[in-house]
């Protein structure tokens, strides 16, 4: 013969179930609003009656009444607190995922800025350097084929030059993903160098030659950039402002000749 | 990132200075196209001791510390000829966008006409925005601009003097 075995379910159970919860919340409205008082109106009060005698003689006295409702009170108390604190602690798990999230994505935000940044500047170089090339074919003899090779450098200006545009474009598309978690002063940062770039492009001057104009502030303004995105700290979630000694030296100095290094 | 507190800002032990600089041209500057032309700068001054805290490169002021800063440019506009009224309009242009309402005009009207025309503005400026002088004209043909005088025995009047003052 099987003996079923039966197991008395913890109240934190019972809790638990939403139905058992509301049966229990209107057992209290309703034995706490009509049970002391059909109780009070069962049967006249005896002469002999006590202050805690409850009988067929005795009514419910006031001190009763008073302690009845104060226990179903703290009933009470205790059970709203519980919910309160159940879904105080689903608040909190919402706010600790949401926060984890705004911080994975600030952490990607500030590391892929960085990355583009460099890409941004590797790429300029590069234009610079396809343009020193170009400059170079510019007055060669026909027997040297200047025009074959001016078009081959003019095609790889032009692939550079829409290389940037896409840097610039991806840099752009995290602005506007990341830029309710980024610092307002980092977006407008990040956003005056877009625009500084953006308006840049590689121009032919009268005698042929290919130039790119305000290259040392691109790079100087990009390079700031860098150094501002190096200092984000995973720990603190934040940027550190960079003073330069104003002692030092200009980082606007003019570089070295690179039409002589492409010769070489 | 917004240190704005100066003993947050005393960073790696040294003081923090605000920046400042005056700019000037002492080259004469005519307007030869339509467009909008950016007015270029060639001397700072040395002022502090050698002490630069906002840089130059042709027409583009660099700015080395974020903060706030009062930009005034005064330039010395002028004409070669022609005795029609023409304007001639200057404004700010940070990292090259426009600044909203920080355009002048200065009305020429003959050659012997000379004329300083006033441009002040307070701007937010990050550290590595560029900051321009850009200028346009009602005609080309005038040879109006910016110019620079050197007149005898006094100190060359420069084309345009722009200083940059840190506020905050």
């Amino acid at each position: 013969m099987v003996v079923h075995k039966l197991t008395l379910m913890p109240i934190w159970e019972w809790c638990k179930k939403p139905n058992i919860v509301a049966a229990v919340i209107v057992a209290g409205f309703v034995s706490g609003t009509f049970f002391p008082h059909l109780v009070s109106g069962s049967a006249p009060d005896a002469p002999t009656c006590g202050r805690f005698d409850y009988n067929r003689n005795c009514d419910l006295s006031p001190t009763l009444f008073l302690l009845v409702d104060v226990v179903i009170g703290i009933l009470l108390a205790i059970f709203f607190h519980y919910l309160s604190k159940r879904n105080q602690i689903r608040l909190d798990r919402i706010i600790e995922s949401q926060e984890a999230l705004r911080s994975r994505r600030m952490d990607y935000a500030a590391r892929h800025l960085k990355d583009l940044f460099h890409l941004t500047l590797f790429t300029m170089s590069v234009t610079k350097r396809s343009i020193a090339h170009y400059n170079l074919t510019v007055g060669l003899t026909d027997d040297e084929k200047p025009r074959w090779m001016q078009s081959v450098t003019l095609s790889e200006l032009r692939r550079d030059e829409a290389k940037l545009g896409r840097v610039l474009q991806s840099v752009r598309s995290i602005l506007t993903a990341a830029n309710d978690v980024l610092d307002p002063d980092v977006v407008s940062r990040v956003e005056g160098v877009c625009n500084y770039l953006g308006e840049i492009s590689v121009e032919q001057q009268a005698d042929g030659t290919m130039e790119f104009p305000k290259y040392d502030v691109c790079r100087m303004k990009v390079s700031y950039l860098i150094e501002l995105l190096q200092t984000y700290s995973r720990e603190t979630r934040s940027f550190k402002d960079i003073v330069d000694d104003p002692y030092g030296t200009s980082p606007v100095a003019s570089e070295s000749d690179l039409t002589e290094e492409v010769k070489q | 990132m917004a240190l704005r507190d100066d003993n947050e800002r005393n960073l790696g032990g040294r003081d923090y200075k605000k920046a400042f600089g005056q700019f000037t041209s002492n080259k004469t500057q005519r307007i030869t196209t339509l467009k909008p032309v950016e007015v270029l700068l060639d001397a700072q001054a040395d002022a502090g001791g050698g002490v630069h805290t906002i840089d130059f490169n042709k027409g583009d002021i660099i700015i080395k510390q974020s903060g706030m800063y009062l930009i005034i440019a005064g330039p010395q506009l002028g004409k070669v000829r022609g005795a029609t009224p023409r304007w001639i309009d200057l404004w700010l242009r940070v990292n090259n966008i426009d600044v909203p309402n920080s355009n002048i005009r200065a009305v020429i009207i003959d050659p012997q006409e000379k004329t300083v025309a006033i441009m002040n503005s307070v701007l937010p400026l990050n550290r590595g925005d560029t900051l321009n002088i850009v200028m346009a004209a009602e005609t080309i043909e005038e040879g109006m601009g910016l110019e620079a005088i050197a007149p005898d025995g006094e100190p060359t009047i420069p084309s345009i003097i722009i200083t940059v003052v840190q506020l905050d």
